[in-house]
């Protein structure tokens, strides 16, 4: 008698459960108001000026706005600026704002409060490399007027701008009193405000009922937005098939490309692949004679990569064949520039002419790369492999491969980066500023390749720059100083019922997210 | 008694010191900054070797080492996180309740299941029951934490949807990750209880109070069970210290915010004040664990008593 009481208890107990969880998963989209993005890893600090983590930066974006803002074309458009006159000599942009714009605290945003940004910008160790050194002062002329002095002529500050300014309240930070106590509630300008964050559990936005729309000028459709973290990549793809997040995907948080097909065939899920800024390639050490001595080495080298079976291997067949560093969607990048196609004869020939026919006296060549381009890296291999030319492969833990790569004790290796979308800023991959601690990985040190990259930022005209970056690539193509390998494609994962608005290169907009009507 | 508890109270204070000089050690020459980690890809060398200089990294070693122990004996500062700038200690109590609470749950449970199922396999031993508690025993302890945790969450969250895949909302959050945490710990339970219990049950003093006539109830419970427990309970003192910094794979693979995962992410980032405070306090807490452990015996066993008290 008392085991089937029990037995019957253990069945009442269970279909409770079973009855209870059912109506927790099958809930309808009609009232949804809660929009869930999945975060890859933690938030180190919700503000630009004191995190360079593009995690944590793309909750922040949500926080913040800036004078202008980068459309799906990576153009600047007026944003909380409504319009700027740019001197002739290019060194002085006066920014005419908005006087409608109101901060999460019910302040409103002045010409003070950009002065303020800009000076946070110069100061912050994470911004003030670039910003700082083209950015001479920021004065308010009025209330409403802010002009900027520049260093030099530099034609993509613009660009920079909505990157380098997320406009911060002056009187937040003073009534906070110290960075530390900032964090606890930052405040914007953006469609979302602060509302609370678990560290290592999930951040929550809710709509800022007085936000002036943005560039875009849209007002955010869902109340609240939460952003969850989550330590695993699978967790993460699963929790995007239950419905417990709407969104993953990109700097957000990545799904393992072998779940891809799965999420595919799901039908609650839609899975897109977009164009992005992200470039795979391969660097050789510029400090080693072996290269820098060597341009038929490095021509060989370039041939012998079969470009389309590294994006088979490692990317599922996503991607596009690179032909220089910038790929299509920045400004400066030209088709003119083509890149070496996969020649095994042309590889030969070069190896030959280098004085290494049939790889003979070629010492064996270490390929450094971290865990996540071990693919891209074994690819590599094989396919140079054929052309004579013997790799080793030597995969690292992330932090220790990118201090290696950045300090030049590497001899050549796999790097894939994400820049902004105009040409000048891959100096900072390039110009010999920045080699040796900087992303300058390849250590190259060219005098011409300086003097382009200084020509191509301080000239105004439009197509003049086009020809400098052209003629700048070409001749990188010419002297074969990388080999770029393919053009990543960036996915997401979401929530069928769900439109993405519009999907910017680096991020997405919650407030542009609408449910599908 | 009280003498043998000071003693290795002081004994642990020096564990804690030797945790702190081989990590302290092994995080400085492993490769990695904290400044190129936390500013990212965009930072020139300057603004690099400015923050390393800020956060004090680019001391000789014997200096950082020495103002350490000062910051943490004299004023109790574990430092601020690199990554976050925010004291440390203030981070760790934030997950330590998530942490504590799991590994609680899981260790009260499989204390209870393990034990239980590990009596009556002993006391049933090559029964049926037996048979089969312990091959599942056995499967459960081969199996790696990683896939039962991925197995349970495919099951229960995708394919019945039963249960929340991660994260702590409700109290549905804790099924899974308690039931994989559980599972391990209970296999250990079963297999060392079914053991000991064996052993005792083969001694005199049990065959005396069958003779006598005592109940089969007051034979396994005063009688075996008493005896049997001590390994039994050395074995849940390390099952809990274990789950405490342990549990990192199912913290992974459930999104939870507990201590296992920060260390790792720590150490990750080269965040080595979080690093440093994250060791020293599993490491307290386990020495802590294990002296319960060592009192509880005593007050079990009295031969075991005896010998603390003189």
């Amino acid at each position: 008698m008392k085991k089937l009481l029990t037995a019957l208890l253990v069945v009442v107990i269970l279909t409770t459960c079973i009855a209870c969880g059912k109506t927790e998963t099958t809930g309808s989209n009609s009232d949804k108001d809660t929009l869930t993005f999945a975060l890859g890893t933690d938030i180190d600090a919700l503000d630009p000026f004191q995190t360079g983590s593009m995690t944590s930066n793309v909750v922040s974006y949500e926080i913040y706005r800036g004078l202008v803002y980068l459309d799906e074309n990576s153009k600047p458009q007026p944003s909380m600026a409504k319009s700027w006159d740019i001197s002739p000599d290019g060194m002085e942009y006066t920014f005419y704002l908005r006087d409608d714009v109101l901060f999460h605290n019910g302040e409103k945003f002045t010409a003070d409060d950009v002065v303020f940004t800009a000076e946070m910008a110069m100061n912050s160790p994470i911004t003030r490399g670039d910003f700082g050194t083209f950015v001479e002062k920021a004065e308010a002329i009025d209330d409403y007027t802010v002009k900027f002095t520049l260093k030099e002529p530099f034609t993509p500050f613009l660009l920079h701008l909505e990157y380098y300014t997320p406009i911060h309240s002056r009187k937040a930070w003073e009534d906070a009193g110290s960075a530390e106590k900032y964090l606890e509630h930052p405040i914007g300008t953006g469609p979302y405000e602060f509302v609370s964050n678990e560290p290592g559990v999930k951040v929550v936005l809710k709509k800022f009922d007085d936000y002036y729309g943005g560039g875009p000028n849209i007002q955010p459709e869902f109340e609240n937005v939460i952003f969850r973290i989550y330590n695993d990549p699978s967790a993460m793809s699963v929790a995007v098939e239950t419905g417990e997040v709407d969104i993953v995907g990109s700097f957000y948080g990545k799904v393992p490309p072998s779940n891809i097909p799965l999420l595919e065939d799901n039908d609650d899920v839609e899975v897109i692949h977009q164009d992005s800024l992200l470039t795979t390639y391969l660097i050789m050490n510029m400090n080693e004679p072996l290269f820098a001595d060597n341009i038929d080495l490095r021509k060989a080298i370039n041939y012998a990569i079969d470009k389309q079976f590294v994006i088979d291997t490692a990317a599922d067949g996503r991607g596009d064949i690179a032909t220089s560093l910038p790929g299509p969607l920045v400004f400066g990048y030209s088709d003119k520039v083509k890149g070496y196609s996969y020649d095994i004869e042309k590889a030969k020939q070069h190896l030959a002419a280098a004085g290494y026919p049939n790889g003979e006296g070629l010492p064996t060549l270490v390929l450094s790369a971290q865990e996540q381009h071990k693919a891209v890296a074994e690819s590599v291999q094989s396919s140079m492999q054929e052309a004579g030319i013997d790799v080793e492969i030597d995969i690292m833990e992330r932090n220790a491969f990118l201090e290696d790569a950045t300090m030049g004790n590497y001899q050549i290796g796999i790097m894939s980066i994400s820049l902004n979308a105009d040409a000048a800023i891959y100096s900072n991959c390039l110009a010999s500023a920045h080699a040796e601690g900087g992303l300058n990985s390849s250590q190259l040190k060219d005098p011409h390749v300086d003097e382009l990259f200084v020509k191509g930022a301080g000239e105004l005209d439009e197509k003049k720059r086009l020809d400098i970056y052209e003629e700048l690539f070409m001749y990188i193509d010419e002297q074969a100083y990388l080999a770029p390998i393919y053009y990543e494609k960036i996915t997401y994962v979401y929530n069928k019922d769900l439109n993405l608005g519009t999907v910017y290169p680096k991020y997405l907009s919650a407030s542009e997210i609408t449910m599908k009507k | 008694m009280h003498r043998y508890i000071l003693r290795r109270l002081l004994f642990t204070l020096l564990v804690m010191f030797g945790v702190t000089i081989i990590v302290f050690t092994i995080m400085s020459f492993t490769p990695g900054n904290p400044a190129m980690i936390i500013l990212g890809s965009s930072a020139n060398k300057e603004a690099i070797d400015q923050l390393n200089h800020e956060l004090g990294v680019d001391q000789p070693f014997f200096t950082r080492l020495y103002n350490y122990f000062e910051d943490i004996i004299l004023r109790f500062d574990f430092g601020k996180s690199y990554r976050t700038r925010e004291p440390v200690v203030k981070e760790i109590l934030n997950r330590l309740p998530y942490t504590i609470r799991l590994s609680f749950i899981s260790v009260v449970l499989s204390s209870f299941i393990g034990i239980t199922l590990g009596t009556i396999s002993a006391i049933r031993q090559y029964s049926l029951f037996d048979s089969v508690f312990t091959t599942l025993s056995m499967i459960f302890a081969a199996v790696p934490p990683f896939w039962l945790g991925m197995m349970l969450m495919l099951i229960f969250s995708l394919n019945l949807g039963l249960l929340p895949s991660s994260g702590l909302d409700t109290w549905k959050n804790y099924i899974l990750p308690v039931t994989s945490l559980t599972i391990g710990s209970t296999v250990s339970i079963q297999r060392i209880t079914r053991s000991s219990t064996l052993e005792v049950i083969r001694q005199d003093y049990v065959r005396t109070a069958r003779a006598k006539g005592a109940t089969e109830k007051d034979i396994i419970i005063k009688h075996i069970l008493k005896n049997a427990l001590l390994p039994v309970i050395t074995m849940l003192g390390l099952n809990f210290g274990f789950l405490l910094g342990g549990s990192i794979i199912t913290e992974t693979v459930f999104s939870l915010p507990g201590l296992g995962i920060y260390i790792v992410n720590a150490i990750r980032m080269k965040d080595t004040p979080a690093v440093m405070a994250g060791s020293l306090f599993l490491a307290g807490l386990f020495s802590i664990i294990m002296l319960l452990v060592d009192v509880a015996h005593a007050y079990v066993d009295p031969r075991i008593k005896a010998k603390y008290t003189n």
